[in-house]
């Protein structure tokens, strides 16, 4: 208990915040006590050593480039144009902007959706003039805003589809599911249209795959 | 002569010159970036607190009435916002999480594990205590390591630390006591 008081005035000392007239006490004490002694000596070291640790220094580029960043976020903070930030900024925008664009154009033209489009359409299409040209007793004309109507439908569709992937995905899957279930109702059992399946999308060719073998078993099945 | 010094550059910055606020940034950036190094013991997170700190500083310098000193503010702010960033990264950190549980529990078998440690060369004593002190400061609830980054490696008085930590000079006094009895009991086996 005596000696606790002794090191909470030891570490006041190594802090530099030890009164004179303490400072006189403390060293009276250390001089006859060896355990406080001991941990004065211990406390200096691991000082010493702790001073030595920690320095995270970065090279004079690195602090420029923090320089940098710091008055570009000052400057928007300021609410004044931060010239470099903003050219950056502008630069990196329309850039990502363009990227943006491109990959939607890219995506919109791969030759992968570009077939799975054109292949709805013209299924649609086909159907659509099918239902209407076969109906038994009805050999009527199609009129002409009706195929407008549809054409402008299917567009839209295409549109829709080609601005999401996973969508369009879908819809193929559920247009071949739907296909095929037509298939196996055919009264002649023949299969009516001949289907591409084989869609060069990486992403897609195991699933495509499966697709395939489901058609192939379902053919077998008929 | 630095004190009037940054008072005019402190007057600019008020007025929103964002040059004269980075002479004052570039005088400190050292320090604070130090100090949360010190604190989060991460490179990036010590980065992106001292950029923080100076931008959370420039937005507030109209609020700024120079009752302290413009180092003794900077540091408060660095400290508060270390604080704040050590009590998120604790409430995601397991091992934060268990620092006041491994101060009552684990503490002997922590020790346990030290002790059993191999008794190394004189030459490499130095680097395995340094590393093992590092872990020890780590370990300290952030409070405690603040307190101990101000006083002991910033070299603050306890008067400047209670001010920056926001409590009174005895508690500085005695969490530094504190941390003092801890730091030697867990590194005893090296201080033989």
């Amino acid at each position: 208990m005596k000696c606790e008081k002794y090191q909470k005035m030891i570490s006041d000392r190594l802090d530099g915040e030890l009164s004179w007239r303490k400072g006189k006490r403390l060293d009276r004490h250390l001089a006859s006590c060896p355990l406080c002694r001991n941990y004065l000596a211990a406390q200096k070291t691991i000082q010493q050593e702790a001073l030595r640790i920690g320095k995270a220094d970065y090279h004079q580029a690195w602090w420029l480039q923090f320089e940098q960043v710091l008055q570009e976020k000052l400057r928007l903070a300021a609410g004044q144009p931060a010239d470099n930030l903003t050219a950056k900024e502008n630069r990196a925008g329309h850039n990502e902007e363009k990227e943006h664009k491109s990959k939607s154009k890219k995506w919109v033209l791969r030759p992968a959706v570009v077939r799975a489009l054109s292949l709805v359409l013209v299924v649609a299409v086909a159907a659509s003039f099918l239902i209407i040209y076969t109906r038994q007793g009805q050999p009527e004309e199609l009129p002409l805003t009706m195929m407008l109507s549809y054409e402008e439908s299917y567009l839209n569709l295409g549109q829709v589809l080609g601005e999401d992937e996973a969508t369009a995905g879908d819809f193929i899957n559920s247009l071949e599911e739907s296909i095929l279930e037509e298939t196996m109702s055919d009264e002649n059992g023949k299969v009516p249209l001949e289907l591409e399946f084989d869609l060069p999308l990486n992403g897609y060719q195991e699933e495509i795959n499966n697709l395939q073998i489901e058609k192939e078993s379902l053919k077998e099945g008929l | 002569m630095r004190a009037e010094e940054d008072r005019q550059l402190i007057e600019q910055a008020r007025q929103g010159e964002v040059e004269a606020f980075m002479m004052l940034a570039k005088e400190y950036e050292h320090q604070i970036f130090e100090l949360t190094y010190h604190l989060t013991a991460n490179r990036e997170d010590a980065a992106d607190l001292t950029q923080e700190t100076f931008l959370h500083a420039f937005r507030a310098i109209k609020g700024f009435r120079g009752n302290s000193s413009f180092r003794t503010w900077l540091h408060r702010i660095a400290v508060n916002l270390s604080l704040n960033f050590l009590k998120k990264r604790r409430s995601q950190n397991s091992h934060f999480e268990d620092v006041d549980r491994l101060e009552e529990e684990g503490r002997e078998k922590e020790l346990e594990t030290v002790r059993k440690m191999p008794s190394p060369e004189d030459s490499s004593l130095s680097q395995e205590f340094r590393t093992n002190l590092e872990k020890v400061i780590e370990e300290l609830p952030p409070a405690y390591r603040a307190t101990f980054s101000l006083v002991v490696l910033e070299e603050m008085s306890h008067q400047e630390a209670a001010r920056i930590m926001g409590c009174s000079e005895k508690t500085v006094s005695w969490r530094m006591h504190e941390i003092r009895k801890r730091l030697k009991k867990k590194l005893q086996p090296f201080l033989a």
